[in-house]
């Protein structure tokens, strides 16, 4: 981790100034492991005067210049928090959008700085957490219910709506058509052949699922993407990946094996069991799950993980991007292949 | 021909450092120590394609070879890398073939041939997989 990033810290303070008509001191700039599109500081910012007097712990998320397939920008992603913030999401809540480039060169926001940790292992393992893990399937339903009340009509902006709409209105095959379409292009572009997952997408267009109607889908819903204190699980993050779509895609993809952790009897996320997990997303979603549906989805996202694996490590071989974790995860692609060819000859 | 210890041993070596002398002083730090769990990961990767990849690729060779009637021959010139260039093109052969014919679980031949290749490739990759780990 490299240290404070200062003049980014005078541009902000300049920014920030003018913007809330009060001096402002920007005191902490600590960069965080950030995912594959943005850059993510930590950092803590003093108001000195006027109405938005104060002393702020923040996260400060900008744009990395390279970008994922389908992924938001930071501006669509601030204003897709914002619908989800104010459906009764627990995740933190987002301040200060710049969509301009003038202020650092590119866009970006601040979003409240939130306590616990996300790293997967510990969520599933540690022992201080026994008592709040059982507390997981309840919350997390609870949030994927919320997150699941938005509905396109909810959205008023229209190029944000096209940007996260991915079907055609009345078509109701039409989210999974486009996901398996996505796949396929996905695959094309590895630079190696992968004849399991060709003969998969296959089985996945003779056994598309048809969306009842399609929903605000987190993305990347599962254990690392939310932070958690012994006591409590204090939000839910990383909105990157959202879209409108079919919500099994989001209760498969909390269901992938690989964000058990090792925790392989504990189906959903290492920390519950499906029978847990469903129950508890039909009390508060009033939706029934289908599991034939969260099969299909399961196949589709282990699908698109064993395609990201080999994107990411592509990658550091191309030179774009170097570091251990991201060459080794190449290395595992063949494991989400696998796990999806067991989940149809179980489907049949 | 190097002299003792052979590349296995060396590998070993480093990874019982990384182990027992590195993780101890990162444990605390989330994003080293997995960094360094994923390092000594790799370097069982290495050790294990060292010992068995030429054999696997050997393999994986002869049955995509038999399966689409090709008629692939290795000299025993043929380097390890060559090798794997001859496999990567009769694997776009059976993905090509895939995508044409529609094939898919009911072709049971092509999916267990793509499986075995598989199930291989973790072997190497992630012994510990199969059995649940």
């Amino acid at each position: 981790m490299s240290s404070e990033n200062s003049p980014l810290k005078e541009k902000l303070e300049i920014y920030l100034s003018k913007r809330l008509g009060s001096e402002v001191k920007v005191s902490k700039m600590i960069p965080l492991t950030g995912g594959a599109c943005q850059d993510n500081y930590l950092t803590d910012i003093n108001v000195l005067q006027g109405e938005s007097l104060g002393l702020y712990s923040l996260v400060f998320r900008t744009d990395k210049g390279a970008s994922l397939l389908s992924s938001l920008s930071r501006v669509e992603e601030y204003n897709v928090i914002q619908l989800a913030f104010s459906s009764g999401v627990k995740t933190p809540k987002p301040i200060w959008l710049e969509d301009g480039i003038e202020a650092i060169g590119s866009p970006f926001y601040f979003m409240e700085r939130i306590s616990g940790r996300a790293n997967g292992r510990y969520i599933v393992k540690d022992p201080k957490l026994n008592l709040v893990r059982k507390k997981f399937s309840n919350f997390l339903a609870e949030n994927l219910s919320k997150i699941h009340s938005v509905t396109p009509d909810k959205c008023l902006d229209i190029g944000l709506k096209t940007k996260l709409s991915r079907f055609t209105p009345g078509e109701p095959f039409s989210v999974a058509k486009q996901a398996i379409d996505e796949l396929k292009n996905q695959v094309n572009s590895l630079k190696e052949p992968h004849p399991a997952i060709d003969l998969m997408n296959n089985w996945l267009e003779a056994n598309v699922k048809a969306t009842d109607f399609p929903v605000l889908v987190h993305g990347d819903f599962r254990t690392g993407n939310f932070m958690v204190t012994p006591e409590e699980i204090t939000g839910i993050v990383d909105w990157e990946f959202a879209h409108f779509g079919d919500r099994h895609e989001d209760i498969a993809w909390l269901c992938m094996r690989d964000w058990r952790f090792g925790k392989l009897n504990k189906e959903v996320g290492g920390f519950a069991t499906r029978e847990e997990f469903y129950a508890d997303y039909e009390t508060f979603s009033g939706i029934k799950v289908d599991p034939a549906k969260v099969t299909f989805w399961e196949v589709i996202g282990n699908l698109r993980w064993a395609c990201g694996s080999s994107a990411q490590a592509e990658r550091h071989i191309s030179g774009a991007d170097k570091g251990i974790e991201l060459a080794s995860i190449g290395r595992r692609t063949s494991e989400m292949e696998l796990e999806a060819m067991r989940l149809i000859e179980n489907a049949g | 021909m190097q002299d003792r210890p052979d590349a296995s041993i060396l590998l070993d070596a480093i990874q019982d450092f990384l182990i027992k002398e590195v993780m101890p002083f990162v444990k605390e730090n989330d994003a080293l120590s997995y960094k360094t769990l994923v390092s000594w990961n790799m370097l069982g990767v290495v050790s294990r394609e060292l010992k068995y990849g030429e054999q696997k690729l050997n393999e994986e060779i002869t049955r995509l070879s038999s399966y689409l009637k090709g008629n692939v021959s290795i000299k025993s010139d043929t380097t390890y890398l060559q090798k794997m260039e001859i496999c990567r093109e009769l694997n776009q052969q059976f993905s090509n073939q895939i995508k044409e014919q529609k094939l898919s679980l009911r072709n049971t031949e092509a999916w267990n041939l793509a499986k075995k290749s598989l199930e291989e490739k973790i072997e190497i990759s992630n012994p510990r997989f199969q059995k649940g780990d």
